[in-house]
């Protein structure tokens, strides 16, 4: 049916199109939930869109192998047919605890979108540091868990601070720079202290190594500028003073790191 | 996965810090460096629009123009201080950025600290309140952004490392800020009314922080959504003064309004945009201050409310401070000035013509106002209601039904 005439169309379509998320054949009602994707039906039917919905959710949660069906109704109760007080009470938790069931690859490209719409509900920073985590995610995957951890508001960010704090560093030295994005989302949202904890634990788990000194260098800046503003925020301005002096001696000390690798002769 | 070319921090943070340290230099009673803290505001104004988390940005953004109004705050205290010509300008500057820093940037969750800092700052503040400010500013403790778009360089060996370093030395950032609007020598920072047919002098001070290389001119031009036909404000040319940078430029032209308004009509809006010239040459990075000027132009003279000059600019004072009012609707504010208009003509009459030599009864007032209400240019609107109900009534039950 052409978008247009969808508010034309006589409402005893939309009655015989709802009654389809009850039907018994996986066929007809996976189709059904996938029609609902593209459009909306008026507000008169909302209800029973919700409740068939959840009917399909329901049938197929714990059949692993219709995570995708589960999926698309995860999308369309937490994009569109749930209230804000249901997504952040425990309808929303539930959700979350499903999407946490699952494994990390089929929803890495949706969880952007769901995190934002899902950002109050119960479980969803666990889930996400979890996801962020995983061993079997992909780079791709860890971007956007990054982009979903920064686009939650700064008291879901601020509620949960000690958790994000607690990310270990870890040993290898290209995934240590998603420790710098936590410290971004931290001080954004208020989180100084764990910022410098967060900060200082990662400068703590760099070895002072040649190697490892150019990444050493940036995270003593890091922590360094966390202080900082931590020290403003506590009211310790004599500390903010002398930690101010310390961001430009570190940034001295990699300017001058950086120059001695540029005149380093290649072995290539 | 992030990678370190991602990362602007160390480039970003020096900005952060400098403005930490001037801010609170700036807090002692004769100290700070308005100069220091524009060009400091300028180096926030190009980290924020680096930072890949707008959220940052904004905070940043925010911040920088809090800099730029503590400049103007540090000038004016110094300017009485050491009895300048017409220090006041500065403050009146000041005060016109942070009404407009409110209205944008107050709303946001990300601004919310800044804005408590600011809270304070209206009318009302004394030289010896710049100090606090400063160093309240100084103390807020900021977001940190550490990624966002990388500047693209040429590879890092010692010789292009040290032409960065030079060319970051010579090339401030591009501002251009507004600092004065004065329409016949009155600042015209608030809605100003300019008589319609007559011509009106308009005077504009800038102030840019350097000249680029290869500009002839500064053009500032108005750029509005009013009938092509309905104003004529000039366009000013100005061209590099003596001296080094900063620059501080003054020109004069004449401004006309060709047609009147209507009561109703919402003030003539102009804001004036800088461009140098030739086009092709470098633009301003930011465009600061007060350069929106709203122009009020109904045609008492010709088309007055009540015939009396000063009760129709007091009735023109009143419609301003209900337009004020948060959720006025449209209608009511109509209705209201219809009632007015009458009513205020009838007071002035009284006055003038001794209406009412001695005090009449209630009946005979309502009469008198009855009467007045019916004449003819606003029987349709006020229509009286033959079931002895007010005017007002008649009025509100007409906007019911709309």
């Amino acid at each position: 049916m052409p978008w247009r005439q969808f508010e034309n169309a006589p409402d005893l379509l939309y009655e015989a199109f709802v009654t389809t998320l009850t039907d018994s054949y996986i066929y007809v009602h996976r189709s059904a939930v996938t029609a609902l994707r593209r459009c909306h039906l008026p507000n008169a039917f909302e209800v029973s869109v919700r409740n068939g919905i959840w009917n399909v959710l329901f049938a197929h949660q714990k059949n692993p192998q219709r995570q995708d069906i589960v999926l698309e109704c995860i999308e369309l109760l937490a994009g569109q047919y749930l209230p804000a007080e249901e997504k952040a009470g425990r309808a929303g938790a539930f959700l979350v605890s499903l999407l946490a069931k699952m494994k990390a690859w089929r929803v890495s490209s949706e969880i952007g979108r769901l995190a934002h719409q899902l950002a109050h509900a119960s479980g969803l920073v666990d889930l996400l540091l979890a996801q962020l985590l995983d061993t079997e995610r992909t780079d791709h995957g860890e971007e956007q868990i990054l982009k979903a951890l920064a686009d939650l508001p700064i008291e879901v960010v601020f509620a949960h601070r000690a958790k994000l704090a607690a990310v270990p560093v870890g040993d290898d030295p290209r995934a240590r720079y998603r420790v710098l994005d936590l410290v971004q989302i931290l001080a954004r949202s208020r989180a100084w202290i764990e910022a410098e904890q967060l900060a200082a634990a990662a400068v703590a788990a760099i070895p002072c190594t040649i190697r490892e000194a150019p990444q050493r260098l940036i995270f003593e800046l890091v922590h360094a500028a966390t202080a900082f503003e931590n020290a403003l925020a506590t009211g310790n301005h004599d500390r903010a003073a002398g930690l101010a002096i310390r961001w430009h001696e570190a940034k001295a000390a990699k300017e001058a790191n950086d120059r001695e690798r540029a005149q380093r002769s290649s072995l290539f | 996965m992030r990678e370190r070319r991602d990362l602007v921090f160390s480039d970003t943070y020096d900005g952060r810090l400098e403005a930490f340290g001037l801010l609170a230099a700036a807090a002692e009673p004769r100290g700070g460096d308005a100069q220091a803290l524009r060009q400091a505001a300028g180096t926030l104004d190009g980290a924020s629009a680096r930072f890949g988390d707008p959220k940052v940005a904004v905070a940043f953004a925010a911040f920088a123009d809090l800099v730029r109004i503590s400049a103007m705050l540090v000038d004016w205290r110094h300017g009485v201080l050491e009895a300048e010509s017409d220090p006041d300008r500065f403050k009146r500057s000041a005060l016109a950025r942070l009404a407009l820093w409110r209205s944008e940037h107050e709303v946001r969750a990300e601004a919310s600290d800044l804005a408590a800092v600011a809270t304070n700052m209206d009318e009302g503040v004394t030289i010896a309140e710049v100090g606090p400010f400063c160093l309240a500013l100084a103390r807020l403790p900021l977001p940190i952004g550490i990624y966002g778009d990388a500047e693209t360089q040429p590879a890092a060996g010692p010789l292009s490392m040290c032409k960065q370093d030079s060319d970051r030395d010579v090339l401030p950032s591009l501002n251009v800020a507004f600092l004065s609007f004065t329409v016949d020598g009155e600042s015209a920072d608030q809605i100003h009314f300019l008589t319609p047919y007559e011509t009106h002098d308009l005077e504009i001070e800038v102030r840019v922080s350097r000249w680029p290389d290869g500009v002839a001119e500064l053009h500032l031009s108005p750029a509005t959504i009013e009938a092509a036909g309905s104003y004529d404000f000039p366009a000013f040319r100005l061209v590099r003064p003596a001296g080094d940078p900063p620059f501080v430029m003054r020109q004069r032209g004449r401004a006309r309004i060709i047609a009147a308004q209507a009561l109703r009509a919402m003030p003539f809006e102009f804001r004036y945009a800088p461009e140098f010239w030739p086009k092709e040459s470098e633009q301003p990075m930011s465009v600061v201050g007060h350069r929106t000027l709203r122009i009020e132009s109904v045609d008492l003279r010709n088309s007055p409310l009540t015939g009396y000059p000063a009760m129709d600019s007091r009735l023109l004072e009143t419609r301003n401070s209900l337009r004020r009012t948060p959720a006025m609707p449209q209608h009511d504010l109509q209705s209201a000035m219809t009632l007015a208009v009458v009513l205020a003509g009838l007071a002035a009459r009284a006055v003038q013509d001794d209406l009412f030599p001695v005090s009449p009864s209630e009946a005979e007032f309502q009469k008198h106002v009855r009467d007045d209400v019916s004449r003819p240019e606003y029987a349709v609107e006020l229509a009286t209601d033959p079931k002895g109900r007010s005017a007002l009534s008649a009025v509100r039950d007409r906007d019911r039904s709309r």
